[in-house]
Order: structure tokens, then sequence, then C-alpha cells
């Protein structure tokens, strides 16, 4: 308990009034990991604070399924302390991330085989969380910007699995090509292309979803380039 | 660099356009898609739609952890609980209920054929050092029939179900307690062999179950 209490000030501050320089955040995931390893579920815990939201979006945008995501999520930290033995230093996200897209890959493959169970249903209003709201946005625009996040979750959901998982680490996470690599398991060759044809294919998804993006449609011939792209 | 194909050129810039957007190419082969994208129109239109698209994903909005994923105690209690060979635990049970079922069986047979007989633990011993050479010599001193007016015991019969051959052995109370490989000759080798069979399968169930059971211990402490 105390070492919890030790750890938490350790890492929200107090490390620069006593080391002089605040710790990044891989330095503070490696010191919680480590008290994490002696048994301390404080230290854990806080590493679960710090990522339970990426997880639980990757999960949510992966699976499309709030259920589904959060009990991805339940499962990825039990399996993740549980694991810690095998953590071997490096980017302590992306360790946890790739037991986070197994989960997911599991739950897709379990869904595989019980296909009446299938989660293709849209996410309903009901299911939308509350967003924070832009306070440049007008209620026009946050309506919008709300259809558009809901129709792109479901597009995610027509590119094979890689690709999504790809697709969603990198441009809704925010991943490197060398963290999506060591979260999945695949090289960088295999991310990158994994991206490429995810983001065309979702691409070619949008322009299908008509004004709702406001994006060109693919162009078919040389001159057909009638002004789709410039905003 | 060799002059590509224009519509190889497209190609190439259409794959590696999305690693282009992440600034992921090398410097020369930048150079080379910066080249095409001035003069080719649709390319660049397919770059704009890419950027759009990743600009899209990008302003999808970070839903909330729905609750707190902290782990209590207990949850840690439960996953040190229920380790994945814990799934084996199922299959094990019923392969030592099963060795205990046969070996049941065995010793019930042995009871009911044999009153007088061998006493069990020495049966176990004989069974445990002369596992298949017994068989396969009691089989063949079968061949011969070896009581009248009966028909000759054959392997088949000796199998579990209750075929003829034992009625007469079970109707014998004065069957001299002997060792079964000498009884065979007085015409009960199908009870015998019948016997040691089922002992021989019990016996390789429990080695086989205790083989398990240790090596699960060893996994249990090692933890
Ligand atoms: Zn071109």
């Amino acid at each position: 308990m105390t070492g919890g209490v030790v750890l938490y000030a350790f890492c929200h501050g107090l490390s620069s009034s006593l080391i002089g320089a605040p710790l990044t955040g891989m330095e503070q995931d490696e010191i919680l990991v480590q008290a994490s390893r002696q048994g301390d579920l404080d230290g854990f815990n806080l590493l679960v604070d710090r990522y339970q939201g990426q997880v639980y979006n990757l999960a949510l945008r992966v699976l499309h399924d709030h259920a589904a995501a959060e009990d991805a999520t339940q499962e990825t930290f039990v399996a993740a302390f549980r694991g810690l033995a095998s953590y071997r230093g490096g980017s302590f996200r992306a360790w946890l991330m790739r037991i986070a897209v197994n989960r997911c890959h599991d739950e897709l493959r379990r869904q595989r085989r019980r296909p009446a169970q299938s989660l293709d249903r849209p996410l309903g209003p009901e299911d939308q969380p509350p967003e924070v709201a832009d306070p440049v946005a007008g209620p026009e625009d946050l309506a919008l910007q709300r259809e558009r996040g809901r129709a792109l979750a479901g597009l995610l959901l027509d590119l094979p699995p890689d690709q999504r998982v790809a697709v969603v680490l990198s441009d809704v996470q925010g991943f490197s090509y060398e963290e999506i690599a060591a979260a999945t398991g695949a090289g960088l060759g295999t991310v990158k292309s994994r991206l490429s044809r995810g983001r065309a294919r979702l691409r070619d998804l949008l322009a299908g979803q008509g004004e709702l993006f406001a994006l060109p449609e693919r162009p078919k011939a040389e001159g057909g380039a009638a002004g789709g792209g410039e905003r | 660099m060799p002059p590509w194909p224009l519509k190889d050129t497209h190609r190439w810039v259409r794959r590696e356009l999305s690693a282009y957007l992440d600034g992921r190419l090398e410097a020369a082969a930048a150079r080379r898609m910066e080249a095409h994208l001035v003069g080719c129109a649709r390319c660049r239109e397919e770059l704009e739609s890419l950027r759009d698209t990743v600009a899209a994903l990008a302003a999808l909005p970070q839903t909330p952890a729905p609750r707190s994923f902290r782990l209590t105690p207990k949850d840690v209690e439960r996953s040190k609980a229920t380790p994945v060979w814990v799934g084996w635990l199922p299959a094990l049970r019923l392969a030592s209920a099963a060795a205990t079922v046969l070996l049941l069986m065995v010793l019930g047979a042995d009871a009911l054929l044999y009153p007088p007989a061998l006493p069990a633990p020495a049966a176990m011993g004989l069974a445990a050092q002369a596992p298949k050479e017994g068989i396969t010599r009691e089989a063949a001193q079968q061949v011969p029939p070896a009581v009248e007016g009966t028909p000759a015991p054959t392997l088949r019969d000796a199998a579990p179900g209750a075929g003829p051959a034992p009625a007469p052995v079970a109707s014998q109370p004065g069957t001299p307690a002997v060792a079964p490989d000498r009884a065979t000759d007085g015409g009960a080798g199908a009870p015998a062999l019948r016997r040691i069979a089922m002992f021989l399968v019990a016996l390789a169930l429990m080695l086989l179950g205790a083989t398990a059971g240790l090596t699960l211990a060893r996994r249990v402490r090692g933890y």
C-alpha cells in the first residue's frame, strides 16, 4: 500500500523535485513495472489508469461492441499482470497493446465461429459515449462530427482484422510503425502494407458514403478531378 | 534510376502514398514520388483523399473507459488460481475415474472368478512384471482345446465380454491356488487372460494419471 502511494507521488511530480528532471513516460512505466513484478498491485493499477483508455478504445474500434471491448480490456490487464515476467523492457505500451490485440483477435475468432452472435450491428445512439464538445464547433458541426464518427467506426469493420488493427493503432491511437510492429508481432514491411491497403480500402468506402465525408469519388479519367480534395 | 513505364509508376505511387504520408519513404523514393505528383493530377487526388481519410480517423473521438479497470487482489488471486493448464483437469479427472472403475472391475471379477485364488497384491506384481510375454504365451497355449466338450476358447472369447469359457472355471470351487500361467494349463486361460489384460489397461491408466499428476504438482509448486 505505502509502496503504491510513494510510487504515485514519485510518478506525479515529486520526482522532478527529488531528482531534478521529470521522468519520461517510459521511465515511469519501467518503475511501475518493476514494482508490479514485486506484487505491488497499486503500482500496477497506476499503469492501468494510464493505459485503460487506449486499450479500451483499441478494442472498441476493432470489435465495434462496448461489452466485448470492456471484456477484452479487463482480460488484457489481468493477462498483463500475470505475464509481467515476460515483459523484457522496451515500450510497455506496445507490449500491453500486443496482449490487447491478441485478445481482440481471439474475440473476432470466437465471433466467426458463432456468426449468430455477430456484432455487426451498428452502435446505436445510446451506445455513443458522451463526447467532449469542441468549443469552437457549433451544434451542427458537432452533430455532423458525431455522425461521421459513427459511420467511420462502422466502415472500419469492413477491413480485414489485420488491416483494421494497423489502421486503428496508427491513425486513431497515433502509434509509430515500430510500435505497431511490436504490438502486432509483424515486420515493418507488413505494417506498411497493411496500413497502405487498409487506408486505401477505407478511403474507397468513405467515398461511397456520399456527402457525409465529401471525399472525391475515385477518379476514373485523367481529367475527372472535379475539385473534391481541396478544403 | 531507370525510367519506369507510366502505368507502373502510377501503381508504385498508389502503393507507397500511405508511407509517403507518414514520412516513411527513403529520400530517393520520396523525390521520385514528388516528381510524379507534380505532373499527375490523379495521383495527387489520390494523395489528398488518403490524407482526408487519415484525418477522419484521427478525428474519431476517444471514448472514455466505461469504468475503472483497476485490478483488485481478488482479480489477481483468480488469475493466479486459473492458469492455462487448468483446462486439462477434467480430462485428468476422467482418466483417473476410468482407472478406478477398471480397477474395481478387475478386482471384482477377480473375487468372483477366483475366490480362493491369487491375492490381489501378488496378481498386481505379476501383471507389472510380466506384461506382454505372459499374454502371448497364454494365447499360444490356448490353441489346443483343453476342456472336453467345450469349444476351444479363442483369443476373441478372452475379450471382456462374458463368453462361455469362464463358466466351468467359476463352477470349480476346488481350483488350486496357482499362478495364472499354470492355471491356463487347466483350461482357465480365458479369464486369466482377460484379468491380466484389464489389469494392464488399468495399470497403464493409473500410470498415466500418476505421471500427469506429478507433472501438474511440479507445475503448481513452480508456479
Ligand atoms: Zn500518377
